[in-house]
């Protein structure tokens, strides 16, 4: 070994560094006979035996206590704040959802109170189906009872717009977020004026 | 007969997630002293080790989801954030301090101006000494001395919280080592030069 290479281990040496055991004879074997190597060798021992003091002085180091007071508050703050706020969130869910299926519910008591209204003059149903504006039409439901849906030669067609909410009360999916957003339906209304079936048009606003 | 196993930091971190408050402490204990000796041996303030380990702490409480289990352990993840605070902390401090007018570096005036208890743990010259020699070295150098030499982690460890090779810790190490003697010898030299003038005078 020579001096460059005693040099790459010398401070794995002064650390005692796991290392091959040849490796280690021949790297002690060079110091012996090279008085600059001893020299470095033995400088690094006496860092190591320092830094050795300096470690176990470090380890009675403590942090202070008040950080886990502190951080324990925040935690509790944290965890109550998430708890108020998905409680508020529930509240207003809860809020809202009634005031939907009021908006729902009037709303189809308005369709079925048909025959009082004034309905603006009929289209015709076949004209939108699954029309080449890649608007998609739901199928009808009945709006009276157990009344099948009356066939469409019979009924005028009346377009509207309701609150997507109206989709939950015919057990169609709706994203929640959008309750009160408008959607376009169909309404069939009998010869009589009352409103007999309503379909929703998706893809329409 | 069993012997209870302590949970894993990663079960006590997922747990703290969901708001279990013993597994957020649990996992505070575990780690609190280690991250705050390794702030206050990067930046040689109190206030700032205190600072850190708090913060590193919070951003379990905001960010709970932050930790990857694929990148390393939750205890490389801690020294991880502790770390880049500590960074911001002394850019920070610079910026508001500007250059120094004093010799050496500001991190060894901040060191030696400490009042409390680590006066109290460091008491005689060589230790202070140690102090200030580890906080001259570069930022580089100075946390692989701390995590190897201060914290006793293995070159592995050492390198799972720098993110780096453990040949890069090994050869961070030698060079700052070998700084690290040169100016402790001229520090202790400096000491002993003035014990000895007003003896001499």
């Amino acid at each position: 070994m020579n001096c460059a290479e005693f040099h790459q281990l010398v401070e794995a040496l002064a650390r005692q560094e796991p290392m091959d055991a040849s490796l280690r004879g021949s790297a002690l074997a060079h110091s012996q006979s090279c008085t600059a190597c001893r020299c470095a060798l033995s400088q690094a021992q006496e860092l190591t035996a320092v830094l050795r003091r300096a470690a176990h002085q470090n380890r009675q180091v403590r942090a202070p206590v008040r950080i886990e007071e502190n951080l324990l508050r925040a935690f509790d703050e944290r965890k109550s704040s998430r708890r108020v706020g998905k409680g508020a969130l529930l509240a207003r869910h809860r809020w809202f959802a009634a005031v939907t299926a009021s908006v729902a519910a009037i709303g189809i008591a308005l369709l079925s109170w048909g025959p009082q209204l004034d309905l603006p003059p009929v289209e015709q149903a076949a004209t939108i189906g699954n029309d080449s504006e890649g608007v998609i039409a739901s199928e009808f439901f009945p709006l009276q009872g157990e009344m099948e849906v009356p066939p469409s030669e019979s009924s005028g067609v009346v377009r509207v717009a309701v609150p997507r909410v109206t989709l939950l009360a015919f057990g169609l999916p709706m994203n929640p977020e959008l309750a009160m957003e408008p959607i376009e339906a169909e309404i069939l209304v009998g010869e009589d004026g009352a409103a007999q079936a309503i379909r929703f048009l998706h893809g329409r606003q | 007969m069993s012997v209870a196993r302590e949970p894993e930091d990663q079960e006590l971190l997922r747990r703290a997630a969901t708001g279990d408050r013993e597994a957020f402490a649990a996992l505070f204990r575990r780690h609190r002293h280690a991250v705050y000796r390794f702030a206050l041996n990067m930046s040689g303030s109190h206030a700032t080790a205190e600072e850190v380990t708090q913060e590193v702490f919070m951003t379990l409480i905001r960010e709970p989801d932050s930790y990857d289990p694929n990148r390393g352990s939750v205890a490389a993840f801690l020294y991880g954030i502790a770390r880049n605070h500590v960074l911001r902390v002394r850019k920070r401090e610079w910026r508001f301090a500007g250059l120094p007018d004093g010799e050496g570096d500001p991190d060894s005036a901040v060191w030696a101006a400490e009042d409390s208890t680590i006066r109290d743990l460091i008491r005689d010259e060589e230790a202070l000494a140690v102090r200030k020699a580890i906080l001259s070295l570069p930022p580089v150098h100075r946390e692989v001395v701390v995590l190897c030499e201060l914290e006793e982690l293995s070159y592995a460890q050492a390198a799972d919280i720098l993110g780096c090779a453990i040949g890069t810790v090994r050869s961070r190490l030698h060079r700052a080592r070998q700084s690290l003697r040169r100016t402790l010898e001229s520090l202790l030299e400096g000491d002993r030069k003035r014990r000895e003038a007003p003896e001499a005078g």
